[in-house]
């Protein structure tokens, strides 16, 4: 999955990436260096062992006070890609808010907060029916194995 | 035509050009805020494409892991019918002056045959490391060719084919891995030529 987004900001080049490098800082991203001119950050693990740990790359490449984003999340496979495109895409307008409209950045990261707590609660339920249907079919093993010690 | 004014610099331009001819910096693109790009669109700017082009190079790497299962798989299913073969052999000796086939053989057979299948598919793997377009199509030719003949084998054989499902997913995978591929070859060429006519 890629998310592009371009806007426009009034600040200069490094002040614009101090304000990008600081709110994805604040958001777990880590700074990866720079390729083709574009500064990148990622996030998560290539084999993440929880979906909000999925693996997400931003790129931002600042030209005469534009701003191009593209985000990617390479490893998901199409139903996670579901459940994952509200938070790419809040982290590219959450960027324009902060940088271009000059949103405080808490204020600003509230929708990627907000979007990452729904991919956590959508976790949590997906383990819990897994513990669910592992417990049901442990329980009928059991059931089965205790049926044929009895009989006779 | 409606003039915006620059909100760099403040000067009225006429809405057009991406640059404002007075200060040089961005003026503001009629955007409707950050878009997925889709399986079957490519990016507009230079970075988006980039991004784009690393994540379907990655897809199409893919198929080198699905190849190697593949040469796993018929590799250890080839030595496994070629060890039960020879143990039959070995078990039930044919008898002296016979002209019947001793039992095992068969199995044998099938088990060179399958390990030469692996063999063939371990080569595509390795080759995949280099060429992972060109390797994924030969792979997806290859195993839809011997899928074909297997079913066809069991049709005349009057059993039905094993396995069908999880070759139909191998063949989906390595369909996958063809299409981002191909994609990606598409994605290449378009840079290519924005790069040759950057000024």
């Amino acid at each position: 999955m890629v998310v592009e987004h371009i806007f426009i900001t009034t600040l200069e080049r490094d002040d614009a990436l101090v304000l990008a490098d600081a709110f994805f800082t604040d958001l777990g991203l880590q700074r990866a260096g720079s390729r083709d001119g574009a500064d990148e950050w990622t996030a998560g693990k290539d084999r993440p062992r929880a979906l909000s740990d999925f693996k997400r790359t931003v790129r931002v490449d600042f030209d005469r006070g534009r701003i191009t984003l593209a985000a990617s999340a390479p490893t998901l496979r199409t139903e996670q890609e579901k459940t994952c495109q509200p938070y790419m895409l809040a982290l590219a307008a959450s960027l324009e808010a902060h940088i271009s409209h000059g949103q405080p950045a808490e204020e600003a990261a509230a929708p990627v907060l907000a979007a990452m707590d729904k991919i956590k609660r959508r976790e949590r339920r997906t383990r819990l029916i897994a513990y669910i249907v592992i417990g049901v079919f442990l329980v009928f093993l059991a059931v089965v194995i205790i049926a044929v010690a009895l009989s006779p | 035509m409606s003039a915006i004014a620059c909100p760099h610099c403040q000067s009225e331009m006429p809405g057009i050009g991406e640059f404002c001819a007075d200060c040089g910096k961005a003026l503001p693109i009629a955007t409707s805020g950050p878009r997925i790009i889709g399986a079957r669109e490519f990016a507009t700017s230079a970075t988006g494409q980039a991004v784009q082009s690393d994540e379907l190079a990655k897809k199409v790497k893919s198929a080198f892991g699905i190849l190697l299962a593949v040469a796993i798989i018929q590799l250890l299913f080839g030595i496994g019918w070629f060890v039960v073969g020879v143990v039959g052999l070995t078990n039930n000796p044919p008898p002296p002056n016979s002209n019947a086939v001793p039992p095992g053989v068969d199995h044998i057979i099938t088990g060179v045959l399958l390990a030469i299948v692996g063999l063939v598919f371990l080569g595509i793997a390795i080759w995949a490391r280099f060429m992972p377009l060109a390797a994924a199509i030969t792979g997806l030719s290859l195993y839809g060719l011997f899928f074909a003949l297997d079913i066809v084998a069991s049709i005349a054989a009057g059993v039905p084919p094993g396995g069908v499902i999880i070759r139909i997913l191998i063949m989906g995978a390595l369909f996958k891995a063809v299409q981002a591929g191909l994609q990606h070859r598409e994605l290449k060429r378009r840079l290519a030529a924005e790069g040759a006519l950057a000024p």
